[in-house]
């Protein structure tokens, strides 16, 4: 009985798991294998790994996989550069009034996905946008452009309120890190003669660096998944240039009604992000006891 | 004082507390009353004006409360979808006429016929609303599964000023509204024509043209090879591309949806749209009024006049989980006084023979709708919703063909060529499984 204890105890942690991570998935993995159309819920045959086959045919699985990797590697490169830029910023003892331009800083994250797409739609937008007035008062454009309705750019002002949006998770959590550092290691570094070059290659970078690892796995797993941003901005469109692979799943779904092949695509979702997750672990040599937040 | 640690019977203790709290908590200030549940698609004006129904009908039944579940339009076909095969069924269904005959294929509509027997307004609906309801299953063979809640059409709303500024009217040819269109259109002030819809939907405003160019409403041939790519539908849909490719709508309506659309037009961009009837109180809402608003019956194309008919249908579902709370309001809802409020209400065409003589329907914005709606020698349009990849056609494929087509990366002849590959492979399914007697347009008279 005693040493049954500890699986009693672990038993209802096991059942939530279970229940709520690995039925779900197994479900959506199984309806992959059956052509599942909700207009024709009588007639799902098992079709095994045909679902797969036709994705592998699908051009538009193939666009949307590409756009999804300009998505995230456009976002996450801009979002980590400028986040971490604000957050030594931030971290800066010279710097004034730090905690209401902190406070100003933070705020996107507060907002709503859905919101900050509207905001920026109406930016960007084509007849009266903010954007398009000032780039033309500014000589820089001569006639109206339609950032969000023209295959080149739609995808891109995507980007764009997605990098707005996340530079400040970047700078959240790499300044919490970078408050973290033991002041006396730069004062060791002073003593020792180094530059603020050298201070920044050899204290702050290899003390940031599992809060970076983990932040950027994070946002870019999150970035790969995330769809309403696109969604409410340009619907995917014009014409597939901004569709992601996340927003295809949605639209086979919820539109398509095509419950079979839209898990197919999830699945193919979820096992992409845990290749790029490994890839990325193994590359940053990142070991989960070095994690400081 | 220094506190006292909790011991595990002190926990135990607390546990039960609040699990005994939340349980009282949970037991109290609950509603007996049954709740009939009410699946409202219909768009927002016309789910509030619904709402306000159900309100009125619940002030005079205190032992009943109905739940309006809205939804969006246009995706208000894959929610219903879902609750029925989720076994979740609403009470009472709100359905076009387009999905009728596939809601009753799957059973999920409940047989009236033994009630509309006795029922004493059995007399008071429309020749039109009754023939509507034959042509979408929703009466078949004297059988009742859905009475008429309103009519539905289109016609074109036209900014008033711009017209008269030009010494205009409303076109009565697809010819003379694409010169208006280019009359109207002054980009240095910021006007353009027509509010396209370039992105979801944009189906409905396109199909209906390919029908005026070729004069049939046919999809497929007796073969059932589809017939959409054929040069008479080619033509029709380079008129539509040629609207947006000669900059007569905004470079952004490639991205326009419903919500676009109508801001489009209400907020002063564009000079006109097709829309509902019911987007004429959406106008009036916005400071629209007789001085700046028009509205006139859809122009006629080269080989056909084609009315977007439809049919609002309400129905009760065959899994309802209240059947007589649901039959209580749907007998109060279609009685003839309650559908002309509904209709005055949310704007929309009535259903009963009462309105007709109504001057509300038959005069000012209505009334080119009233006309559509009742001219039986218009075409009507249709699309063959039997098909289980129609949801996937309209709202993916067509969205991202139609838009290849808008930017210049395919022509008109390439798109309807590949629509019509993807609609060859689903008829040849349906055929395969369900034999080759397929549901066919409702023809000319």
């Amino acid at each position: 009985m005693k040493k049954a204890e500890p699986y009693l105890l672990l038993t209802p942690a096991y059942l939530l798991i279970a229940g709520f991570l690995f039925y779900p998935m197994a479900t959506v993995f199984l309806l992959s294998l059956r052509e599942y159309q909700l207009m024709d819920p009588l007639n799902t045959p098992f079709v095994g790994l045909g679902q797969y086959a036709a994705m592998l045919d699908d051009e538009y699985f193939w666009r949307s996989l590409w756009n999804s990797v300009v998505w995230v590697v456009v976002s996450l490169c801009f979002q980590f550069l400028l986040g971490f830029c604000l957050a030594l910023l931030l971290n800066s003892a010279r710097f004034r009034g730090r905690g209401l331009f902190q406070a100003i800083v933070f705020a996107p994250w507060a907002v709503s996905g859905f919101l900050i797409a509207i905001i920026w739609a109406w930016l960007l937008n084509g007849e009266f946008g903010l954007v398009n007035d000032l780039l033309i008062r500014a000589g820089l454009l001569d006639e109206k452009v339609g950032f969000l309705s023209r295959g080149e750019t739609a995808l891109l002002s995507c980007v764009l309120a997605n990098i707005w949006f996340g530079v400040t998770f970047f700078a959240v959590m790499l300044f919490a890190a970078l408050q973290a550092i033991p002041p006396s290691l730069y004062e060791a570094a002073d003593m020792d003669g180094a530059t603020a070059w050298q201070s920044f290659w050899r204290v702050t970078a290899p003390m940031v660096k599992p809060a970076i690892v983990i932040t950027v796995l994070l946002r870019a797993i999150w970035i790969f998944n995330w769809a309403d941003l696109i969604w409410v901005m340009t619907g995917g469109g014009p014409a597939g240039a901004s569709r992601t692979l996340a927003l295809y799943v949605f639209q086979k779904a919820f539109l398509g009604l095509d419950f079979g092949y839209s898990a197919a695509l999830g699945v193919a979702l979820t096992v992409l992000s845990l290749v790029f997750t490994a890839v990325f672990l193994r590359i940053t040599r990142f070991h989960g006891d070095e994690a400081s937040i | 004082m220094i506190p006292r640690r909790l011991t595990r019977r002190d926990m135990l203790r607390l546990g039960g507390t609040a699990v005994a709290g939340a349980a009282v908590l949970g037991c109290g200030g609950g509603d007996d009353r049954r709740t009939v549940t009410v699946f409202s698609p219909m768009g927002e004006v016309k789910n509030q004006a619904l709402a306000r129904q159900v309100d009125r009908f619940m002030a005079l039944r205190d032992d009943l409360r109905v739940e309006v579940i809205p939804a969006p339009w246009d995706q208000g076909h894959a929610k219903l979808l879902t609750m029925i095969a989720g076994g979740n069924p609403p009470d009472v269904i709100t359905a076009t006429g387009q999905w009728m005959a596939e809601f009753r294929a799957m059973g999920a509509i409940e047989d009236l016929t033994s009630w509309y027997a006795s029922w004493p307004h059995r007399g008071a609906f429309t020749r039109t609303a009754l023939l509507r309801c034959e042509s979408s299953t929703a009466i078949e063979d004297g059988r009742v599964y859905g009475l008429p809640l309103e009519l539905t059409t289109r016609a074109m709303f036209y900014r008033k000023q711009w017209l008269d500024e030009q010494g205009l009217e409303p076109a009565e040819t697809r010819a003379g509204w694409r010169a208006l269109l280019e009359r109207i259109t002054d980009r240095d002030r910021d006007r353009y024509g027509y509010a396209l819809r370039g992105a979801r939907g944009g189906f409905w405003t396109w199909w209906p043209i390919l029908e005026e160019f070729s004069g049939t409403n046919e999809w497929f041939d007796g073969d059932h090879n589809c017939i959409i790519g054929s040069p008479a539908h080619v033509e029709g849909l380079t008129y539509w591309n040629d609207i947006y490719r000669d900059g007569l709508a905004p470079s952004d309506s490639v991205n326009w949806g419903y919500n676009e659309l109508v801001q489009g037009f209400w907020s002063g961009i564009c000079g006109c749209i097709e829309q509902d009837p019911e987007v004429v109180r959406t106008c009036l809402e916005h400071g629209m009024d007789e001085s700046t608003l028009a509205t006139a019956p859809m122009p006629a194309g080269p080989r056909a006049h084609v009315a977007s008919n439809d049919i609002w249908i309400l129905s009760i579902s065959s899994g309802a989980q209240h059947p007589d709370g649901a039959l209580a309001f749907y007998e109060w809802m279609m009685s003839p006084d309650q559908l002309i409020a509904y209709s005055k209400d949310a704007s929309v065409l009535p259903t009963v023979k009462q309105g007709m003589d109504d001057p509300y329907f038959g005069q000012g914005f209505l009334r080119p709708f009233m006309d559509m709606a009742t001219d039986t020698k218009l075409l009507q349009n249709w699309y063959p919703s039997y098909l289980p990849e129609m949801g996937e056609f309209i709202e993916v494929l067509v969205t991202e063909e139609q838009q290849k087509m808008l930017l210049g990366r395919q022509s008109p002849r390439e798109t309807l060529d590949r629509l019509a590959d993807f609609l060859n492979r689903a008829q040849k399914r349906y055929v395969d499984r369900h034999g080759s007697d397929t549901p066919r347009p409702p023809a000319a008279s």
